[in-house]
């Protein structure tokens, strides 16, 4: 066929393929072929479909191996939880001071990060909450970064589309592919099943478990408009208001969490309710999920508008649908058991490690539940191929397992990983025409290697940060807390990302009037200065910390409400500077944490 | 057939309709019946594609006056552009002191203002420029509004569907719906299209129209980060930064409006880039689409990322998919021109007011061309009615007009008087079993009032 006409409308680099729904790269190699039989038929070697979690970075892995690759997603970007869902924290990629998880996953989360001028935490450290090693990200930016990986490594792309019918051939499948306006066909050698709940091995008529009952979605929101200082004076009223709501039906468990009132007000991030019933499966299902997700939403922003604080409530940012934690699991040619998870087992066929504690999300909350120290969970190729199944992979929460272990091991970091090493499982399978199961552990550990991801037994070090004291970044100083003199019992924060240096320090709400942290700045030039006090607001900081500054002989004091902030922070004020400057904060006659992150020393530019 | 199978799953108060893609509210009065023929196929009054500005109104509407209503969206909520594509200042309602279009768009715009607790401009003032005029909403808020009344009007909702095929029948349409894991027929009598680009018209092969060129799509990012002390005192240099990266290729035009590159840093509604060859057709064209919108945001931050001031650049907000302008506009009983709508003409079949600028944005940028003072333009049905067609009607950006009428035209508010008006002539021709073209005009006048409509010569003072 005409290659003109085989790239049909070209725009902004990409084309779309022949009569296809596919979107690629207007030079990629690895493009899938015309079929000899049909003009609306082509020929991919692997077929990802879903881009979640899984599904993206499997596609990604496949492409750069020089794969044929086609990845079908059912909405309108990647990153599935991550992006669309909102739930943009992934982890866990550490455990125990060692790094378990890396490769392509990793490298996008840490792309996220450093486009976003946010250095990581140190991961080093050994023996925090499993909190403290999430990867807060910029979902959005994620979702830019995750296509054009994609697009890079040469897939082929097609959102809003999906297989409507897949049929076993000689050497791999045939899928029709449907969407608005489009439908084609598609052989390939290999499928990897992403779609969060092995939607294709259940058209496939493969065996699939799940309960009754199903851990409930959450259909992230972020709510603003509060008076904080309000609503922390009324507490007690409000939660009795809520039991009132609930008792009245205005409200519904699950329309927060674990029955806290307090927060869908201070959330941050909007994983603030259980939608029970949840389940991604099917464009029915979805919808009804969705209808159940905002009518939650809605429920709880009229009852917030009825408290103390809240009547000004609003909703900050909503995602377009809601996500789910549970839909279906294959059974696999294993099933990976709570035991083999919480024990740490090495299977001769172990793929990835994942890491996570046992996670239920249930009517009354979640309880997560720790694994043991120096525990390093893994996932073999047996609980990634359904049962009797050849040139079929899955990749994500619908990996076999008991609903115990899959609470743990379906969180998005081990998603990505299990993404990643069925990619290179399958496109071996492809390249040999055998099927996944029959590849050479070896050969799947080698390549893996080859595109960063850890196997078995080689876990990295978690690189530790190097304590710096003062830094210079665009024109600023930057002095982390660490550098500080303290006096008194400051403790390591750890609940939330430090903006500068590796971590930042509080005094546990206690030992008021007894800690104190000075800094000592240098300026190199004599200047007017703005110095900014970092710090993470909550409701639970103290609203009154004591600041001193004394440059050269003048002495100036600021009280900082750590309650609220500008930006991150609070600016002390613009200060003549000579040469250096001592900056003391102590925390007598507060209530309240008192949290120091660092100092920003920037120079106050002369107005004309 | 049993009602227990009938009403499969019930979650938080709804159900999904037998073996179909359909969600409706438990205890909704008009609900799709079963056809005789098949557990498959659902008998339905009225079905509308479409959840847009136009789309959801026009729901709303016909499950108000009884109508067994369905909903197909392809996205994964209410709104369209309004809500999914981020352009959530909807407008025109009001022109030269007086209110024109009124009705479920305006009480949903309203109710989202009120919940929101922020009063209303004073739209009795004549002599604002355009932009005075629209109304900003919380779009996510809107969305949930949308939604809460349509299932409380008993519209059975389907996201993630679209029309497969569409055959006509002796008294209307039978139309195949598909979406991931769904399939299933309805028998409806009235189809109002409101897709935007008039594809199920296309899907019958009417005639539709649409330029080689079209107007640029948007991909709504409100970025943050910016110190913009530093950006304000660096405003020569960060232009000619731009003019350096558009020339190197490292920024393409459309990655802001009109060469202005300090639009992405001050814009707080994130209109702000043109995505040429936008086309919100198909899954294909949209995926293309999306890609385009996704690089050009990308490139932009990129850049960003350079400048005085931008070190810290980052995407605050960002909207899942790029919105369309332009796509189709069908070939209608009549064609509805620049002239018929700068001259505010009232035809025997107007059935709404409409008001906007003569709006097209084009390479350069976007130069809006005034109405003249105590101009009113008007909609008349049979610019919603493709040519020669029976029992099919549409609403939206994709009614029949010119290029012009349409930049001015296919403005959300005027969308959403489009849609209230269609569903009420479809409606009333469903009852009757004729085709929207005869109903009554007097009868839809009467109806629409009754739904609080502004019809023609009944301008409302603001």
């Amino acid at each position: 066929m005409d290659r003109r006409k085989f790239f049909k409308a070209q725009i902004a680099g990409t084309a779309i393929l022949a009569s296809s729904g596919l979107v690629f790269k207007a030079d990629a190699k690895n493009l899938p072929t015309q079929s000899k039989e049909s003009p609306d038929i082509l020929d991919v070697d692997v077929l990802v479909v879903g881009g979640g979690s899984a599904g993206h970075v499997a596609a990604i892995q496949a492409g750069r191996m020089g794969a044929k690759t086609v990845l079908l997603e059912r909405n309108s970007q990647l990153g599935g939880t991550t992006t669309t869902g909102g739930v943009c924290f992934p982890g866990l990629f550490h455990a125990w001071g060692k790094q378990l998880i890396s490769g392509i996953g990793w490298e996008l989360a840490k792309k996220t990060r450093e486009i976003d001028c946010k250095p990581l935490q140190d991961f080093s450290v050994a023996n925090k909450g499993h909190v403290y090693y999430h990867v807060d990200i910029n979902g959005q930016l994620y979702s830019l970064l995750a296509e054009e990986a994609c697009l890079d490594a040469g897939v082929s792309l097609a959102y809003y589309q999906f297989p409507e019918k897949v049929t076993d051939t000689a050497d791999g499948w045939l899928v029709d592919v449907v969407g608005q306006g489009v439908s084609y066909q598609l052989r390939c050698k290999q499928i990897i099943d992403c779609t969060g709940g092995a939607t294709v091995a259940g058209m496939l008529g493969m065996e699939r478990m799940r309960e009754e009952t199903r851990q409930p979605g959450t259909h992230v929101v972020i709510y603003k408009g509060f008076n904080h200082a309000v609503v922390n004076k009324n507490r007690k009223k409000i939660q009795q208001m809520y039991d009132e709501a609930i008792k009245d039906g205005r409200l519904q468990p699950g329309d927060t969490w674990g029955g806290n009132p307090m927060q869908p007000i201070g959330s941050t991030r909007g994983n603030v309710n259980h939608v029970y019933g949840a389940d991604s499966s099917t464009a029915a299902t979805q919808t009804q999920t969705n209808l159940s997700g905002r009518k939650s939403i809605l429920r709880m922003l009229k009852f917030l508008k009825t408290i103390p604080g809240c009547e000004k409530a609003s909703i900050d940012r909503m995602m377009t649908e809601t996500a789910s934690r549970e839909t279906y699991r294959i059974k696999g040619e294993r099933v990976l058991t709570v035991n083999d998870y919480t024990s740490g087992r090495v299977f001769k066929d172990s793929l990835c490690y994942s890491f996570y504690p046992i996670d239920l999300h249930e009517k009354g909350g979640v309880k997560p539940k720790k694994l043991k120290p120096g525990t390093y969970p893994t996932i073999p190729r047996s609980c990634l191929i359904p049962k009797g199944s050849k040139n079929f992979m899955v990749a994500g929460r619908c990996v076999s397992s008991d609903r115990l272990a899959n609470s743990a091991a379906r969180v998005q970091a081990s998603c990505m990983a299990m993404g990643q090493a069925t990619a290179v499982t399958a496109v071996l399978a492809a390249k040999k025409g055998i099927t996944p199961g029959d590849v050479d552990l070896a050969e799947i550990r080698t390549e893996l290697k080859k595109h960063n991801a850890i196997v078995i037994g080689e876990l990295q070090d978690a690189k530790p940060k190097t304590n710096e004291a003062q830094t210079m970044k665009g024109g600023k100083i930057l002095v982390d807390a660490a550098a500080a003199q303290a006096v008194g019992s400051w403790a390591k924060g750890s609940s939330y990302t430090p903006a500068i240096g590796s971590s930042y320090l509080h005094d546990d709400n206690k030992s008021k009037g007894e800690n104190s942290l000075t800094f000592n700045v240098k300026v190199e030039k004599p200047g007017k200065y703005a110095i900014k006090l970092f710090y993470s607001t909550h409701e639970t900081r103290a609203n009154n910390v004591p600041v001193k500054l004394n440059i050269g002989d003048q002495v100036y004091n600021v009280t900082v409400n750590q309650q609220v902030s500008d930006d991150g922070g609070f600016v002390l004020g613009e200060f003549d500077i000579q040469d250096e400057a001592k900056v003391l904060i102590t925390n007598g006659g507060t209530q309240g944490f008192v949290i120091v992150d660092g100092l920003e020393i920037t120079p106050v530019k002369e107005k004309i | 057939m049993d009602r227990r199978q009938f009403l499969k799953s019930k979650i938080a108060g709804t159900a999904i309709l037998a073996s179909s893609g359909l969600v409706f509210k438990a205890d909704a009065q008009n609900l799709p019946t079963p056809s005789g023929e098949s557990p498959d196929m659902l008998d339905v009054d009225v079905l509308v594609v479409g959840g847009g500005s136009a789309g959801h109104v026009a729901a709303i509407q016909a499950g108000r006056m009884g109508a067994k209503t369905v909903l197909l969206e392809r996205n994964s909520q209410l709104g369209g552009t309004t809500t999914t594509g981020g352009v959530c200042f909807p407008g025109l309602f009001h022109a030269w002191g007086k209110q024109l279009i009124s009705g479920i768009g305006w009480e949903l715009v309203k109710k989202s203002r009120e919940v929101d607790c922020k009063p209303l401009q004073d739209f009795s003032v004549a002599n604002k420029g355009h932009v005075y005029y629209h109304v900003n909403i919380n779009g996510q808020l809107y969305s949930l509004l949308a939604e809460e009344a349509c299932l409380d009007a008993g519209v059975s909702l389907a996201y993630y569907q679209f029309p497969e095929k569409v055959s006509e029948t002796a008294d209307g349409w039978l139309v195949d719906v598909v979406g991931q894991g769904v399939r299933y027929q309805l028998r409806c009598k009235q189809i109002i299209d409101c897709s935007g680009g008039a594809t199920v018209a296309g899907m019958l092969g009417m005639e539709r129209m649409r330029g080689e060129e079209r107007q640029p799509g948007t991909h709504s990012v409100i970025y943050k980060g910016f110190d913009m002390a530093v950006v304000n005192k660096n405003k020569k240099k960060i232009q000619e930064m731009y003019k350096v990266a558009l020339k190197e290729g490292r920024l393409k035009k459309g990655d802001t409006w009109g060469g202005n590159a300090f639009q992405p840093i001050r814009s707080k509604s994130g209109n702000c880039n043109h995505i040429f060859g936008a086309d919100s057709s198909t899954a294909a064209t949209q995926t293309q689409t999306n890609l385009a919108g996704r690089k050009s945001i990308l490139r932009m931050l990129k850049f960003l990322k350079t400048i005085p001031g931008g070190e810290k650049a980052s995407i605050d907000r960002m909207m899942t998919e790029t919105a369309s302008r332009e796509t189709y506009r069908i070939k209608g009983e009549r064609v509805l021109t620049v002239n018929d709508y700068t001259s505010g003409r009232v035809f025997k079949d107007s059935l709404c007011y409409s008001f906007y600028p003569i709006d097209l944005h084009d390479e350069n940028g976007v130069k809006p061309k005034k109405l003249k003072p105590g101009t009113y333009p008007t909609i008349p049905r049979s610019c919603l009615i493709p040519k020669g067609s029976k029992n099919f009607m549409v609403a939206g950006r994709c009614l029949s007009s010119d290029r012009l009428a349409n930049s001015a035209a296919r403005v959300q508010a005027t969308c959403m008087a489009m849609g209230q008006a269609t569903a009420v002539t479809a409606v009333l021709a469903a009852k009757k079993g004729i085709t929207p073209g005869d109903v009554d005009l007097a009868e839809i006048r009467t109806e629409l009032k009754k739904h609080n409509a502004i019809v023609i010569g009944e301008l409302q003072d603001a």
